[in-house]
């Protein structure tokens, strides 16, 4: 595998950097345009409900604020995935300290799930996301960034803080449940 | 809905829903699911499952996002004389450190050369508090004058006093041994093991014997 539709994007992701650090604006919002809707997929499967703008915006935030520590070695939407998730866990840390919610369980990815099935108009892709709020937490997050963003393994890995023989476990258990569920 | 028994295969079709591929894999790729039922029902799966992800985008608002980015700064960097001055200042930290723990090592030497002229003196050495207070009960033994022989102490070397009076055997090298035997040899006032007299003579705590 190569990332031969990335590589193309990631010159100019840098490019674009390249032009915000010299002061021009209209590259941070061509950056911000690209790759908001992807963070804010991710944030979403990995838990996210009605702060998602807040997780996608301090996202940016931080990434622009420490752009200088970005050297390209991974893509800059892996880069951003990453710094969403940490974002989103220490919230979720921060209000099971103040006890004002706990952690979304895996189960609880029915109910979100289930609240935008109105917006859901296909039969077909409503029981995808039925079968998709069946797996477990890690298993959602590794199948959206593999089959929804298209990151690799080892992409996968970085994000989620695990192994690429991990991640490519829990896709593959990802896969078998979701057939099992729309086979039933 | 089956999956077909090569893995390798699977595991390549998400890059090739969103065209991650070099075209010498994709070739192997596409002819595989071109004749694999089961890779290409999983094909179509994932299509369906890639748009369906990507059609509950939650909708964020990019220009507020924007409007909260700050503007780059560049990252302070220190000169190079400010550089060079805490390199040398870390410099002279580390050398006077090591001076210090040098003259620390050697501290203990010294002390003992400082003691070497009480063995090489000529005059009497005062006994020590044990050979002064012999017990009564206590057969004493007679000990011969020892004085010609702490007169010789000069001609020792000085590693092998800094061995004697602060060191073990163990420190000397067999040149400083074999001379150290050779002058014990000459020493004509070795004490006696017999226990003939209570007399005793004053005996420098410094030679040792072997």
């Amino acid at each position: 595998m190569s990332d031969v539709a990335e590589g193309a994007d990631e010159q100019s992701d840098l490019d674009l950097i390249n032009r915000w650090k010299g002061g021009d604006q209209r590259a941070a919002t061509l950056l911000v345009e690209r790759h908001a809707g992807s963070v804010a997929r991710f944030a979403a499967s990995v838990g996210a409900k009605g702060d998602v703008q807040d997780i996608v915006q301090d996202t940016f935030v931080r990434a622009f604020a420490s752009i200088d520590s970005f050297r390209g070695d991974s893509s800059l939407r892996t880069w951003l995935f990453t710094i969403a998730r940490r974002l989103l866990l220490d919230l979720r840390r921060s209000e099971r300290r103040r006890g004002a919610q706990v952690e979304v369980q895996d189960g609880d990815a029915v109910t979100e799930y289930d609240a935008l099935d109105s917006v859901v108009a296909d039969e077909t892709r409503q029981r995808m996301h039925l079968a998709m709020a069946r797996l477990s937490k890690t298993q959602r997050e590794v199948f959206t960034l593999r089959v929804g963003e298209g990151l690799s393994y080892k992409e996968i890995a970085a994000v989620a803080d695990t192994t690429e023989g991990a991640a490519r476990v829990h896709y593959h258990n990802a896969m078998r449940a979701i057939k099992e569920f729309l086979d039933e | 809905m089956n999956d077909c028994p090569n893995a390798d295969v699977r595991d390549l079709l998400p890059d090739l829903v969103h065209a991650r591929l070099d075209a010498g894999t994709r070739g192997m790729v596409d002819a595989h699911v071109a004749g694999c039922a089961d890779c290409r029902e999983e094909l179509a799966l994932l299509r369906d499952m890639s748009a369906t992800l990507r059609s509950r985008t939650p909708q964020v608002d990019v220009a507020g996002i924007v409007a909260a980015i700050p503007a780059h700064r560049a990252p302070v960097r220190r000169s190079w004389v400010g550089w060079r001055t805490a390199a040398a200042i870390t410099m002279i930290a580390a050398g006077g450190s090591s001076v210090v723990m040098l003259r620390h090592d050697i501290a203990p030497v010294t002390d003992s050369l400082a003691v070497l002229p009480a063995v090489a003196s000529p005059e009497p050495v005062s006994p020590s508090p044990i050979t002064q207070k012999p017990r009564a009960s206590q057969p004493v033994p007679s000990v011969k004058p020892v004085a010609p022989a702490v007169q010789r102490a000069p001609a020792v070397s000085n590693e092998r006093e800094l061995a004697m009076a602060g060191g073990t055997m163990h420190d000397l090298n067999e040149k400083e041994l074999a001379s150290l035997l050779r002058d014990i040899e000459k020493m004509d006032a070795m004490p006696s093991a017999d226990v003939e007299s209570p007399a005793i003579a004053p005996i420098s705590p410094r030679v040792r014997t072997p």
